[in-house]
């Protein structure tokens, strides 16, 4: 498929076509087999992310609902009763086997906490990583060198003050290597951005942990949004949090 | 501003906190009347939670399209919605049968549930997405499915022009293309 006929069907379903590109796609789609295949995989494209976005959607929706609508009424309870019987067996088992797990391998202090949870990835190659700055800073964060990362990263800083990812693997690098007050003041100055805000947070309850700031760890995980990447990660560290704060 | 125009506008700017509190506001506004419309008409709970979200899905679904006007309430449009995808589901149930609600009838566009029907090849992208790194499945979340424009990406992302955001939205785009066509499992649907 060329290039040129990729960016025609993009810019189709972007409902960015004027009339003659609309005739062109038309035509195209009648006479060339391959063109018609690719508007196909065009169109799963654009219904996967849909789903996806949908999935997203209903479990913040969910988490609204257990918010919300909480009580339920008698009549409802005595329907259920009996599913509520099996949910309490499958808790119970679960529960004993979670029992198990819980004292074969937990992490018990905060630090074996920080250990399970801090786990960075970057892909700047979505930014372009081809430049050799950034294709240099993702290799050293993955070998998890964060001090010999820092100085590059902030190179690339000083040039693209705006790039916020990489603001954040700034962030993360001293979040590893100190001081964590600086950590802690990069992920806060993204914290106003509606995009980067649901993320920020799970960031600075990690570095809370570092610091045996527990009661302000958790607090800081509750504030962890239902839409950020970090979410189930928040609150299962939350919970495992509340196990070794007894 | 009213409240459904706020709710509409919290819904339409891409900040997830505030969408968040729109739609808090319609679930305690309107999750009794819907759960009541189709505990009423032969429906469990449950089947309510499901059909008050699906109206909500659809609802967003429209309202992030930059043309949407509301001509009624939100209430009678939501209620709509839920009492058509009850009706609907009822139907596919085998139980034909009408509702009886004291509310206004609204005309609601043809294609509107659309965006309910989900595909195998959808399901296998969309799992594809979860693959990806974070900036790609949220710059491509937020493009076409928040219906965000490029100007906020660009500001979103600190990138330095609109045509950056969209050079960035066509390489993610264009990975997550290749990530399918590399996907056997795709090919399998093709050929099914």
């Amino acid at each position: 498929m060329e290039q040129i006929d990729q960016k025609l069907i993009e810019r189709y379903f972007e409902g960015d076509l004027d009339e003659q590109e609309l005739a062109l796609v038309t035509q195209k789609l009648q006479a060339d087999p391959n063109f018609a295949e690719a508007f196909q995989l065009e169109q799963d494209l654009l219904a996967g992310i849909e789903q996806a976005g949908h999935l997203g959607l209903r479990k913040r929706l969910d988490a609204i609902h257990q918010e919300t609508v909480k009580q339920e009424t008698p009549v409802r309870q005595m329907k259920s009763s009996r599913r509520w019987i099996w949910l309490a067996a499958a808790a119970f088992i679960g529960a004993v086997i979670l029992g198990k797990l819980y004292f074969d391998g937990q992490a018990k202090t905060p630090q074996q906490l920080y250990a399970k949870y801090a786990v960075h990835d970057f892909d700047f190659t979505e930014k372009g990583g081809s430049e050799t700055e950034l294709a240099k800073a993702e290799q050293l964060l993955k070998e998890k060198k964060y001090a010999e990362a820092l100085p590059v990263l902030e190179g690339y800083l000083r040039l693209h003050p705006d790039e916020r990812q990489v603001l954040v693997a700034e962030g993360v690098s001293l979040m590893e290597t100190g001081p964590l007050s600086d950590a802690f003041d990069i992920f806060d100055s993204m914290s106003n951005n509606p995009i980067m805000a649901p993320d920020m947070a799970w960031y600075k309850a990690l570095i809370l942990l570092k610091e045996n700031k527990l009661d302000e760890c958790l607090a800081m995980l509750n504030s962890v949004h239902q839409g950020a990447a970090k979410y189930k990660n928040a609150l299962a560290l939350a919970a495992d949090l509340k196990k070794i704060k007894q | 501003m009213t409240d459904d125009q706020l709710i509409l506008h919290q819904l339409q700017n891409g900040d997830l906190r505030q969408q968040d509190d729109a739609f808090r506001q319609l679930y305690r506004q309107y999750y009794g009347l819907i759960e009541s419309l189709v505990v009423t008409n032969s429906g469990s709970p449950e089947q309510a939670k499901d059909v008050f979200q699906d109206g909500i899905i659809v609802l967003f679904n429209r309202v992030k399209k930059g043309d949407f006007l509301l001509t009624s309430s939100l209430k009678s449009y939501l209620f709509a919605i839920c009492r058509n995808l009850w009706l609907m589901k009822l139907r596919t149930a085998g139980r034909e049968t009408t509702i009886e609600a004291h509310h206004e009838r609204l005309p609601l566009e043809d294609d509107l549930f659309q965006t309910l029907v989900t595909t195998e090849r959808g399901q296998l992208v969309a799992g594809l997405l979860e693959k990806m790194g974070e900036d790609c499945r949220r710059i491509l979340d937020l493009f076409y499915y928040q219906k965000m424009s490029m100007a906020k990406i660009m500001e979103a992302f600190g990138l330095g022009s609109e045509q950056a955001a969209k050079n960035k939205k066509s390489q993610c785009l264009g990975k997550l293309r290749e990530m399918v066509v590399g996907s056997p499992f795709y090919k399998t649907t093709l050929t099914d």
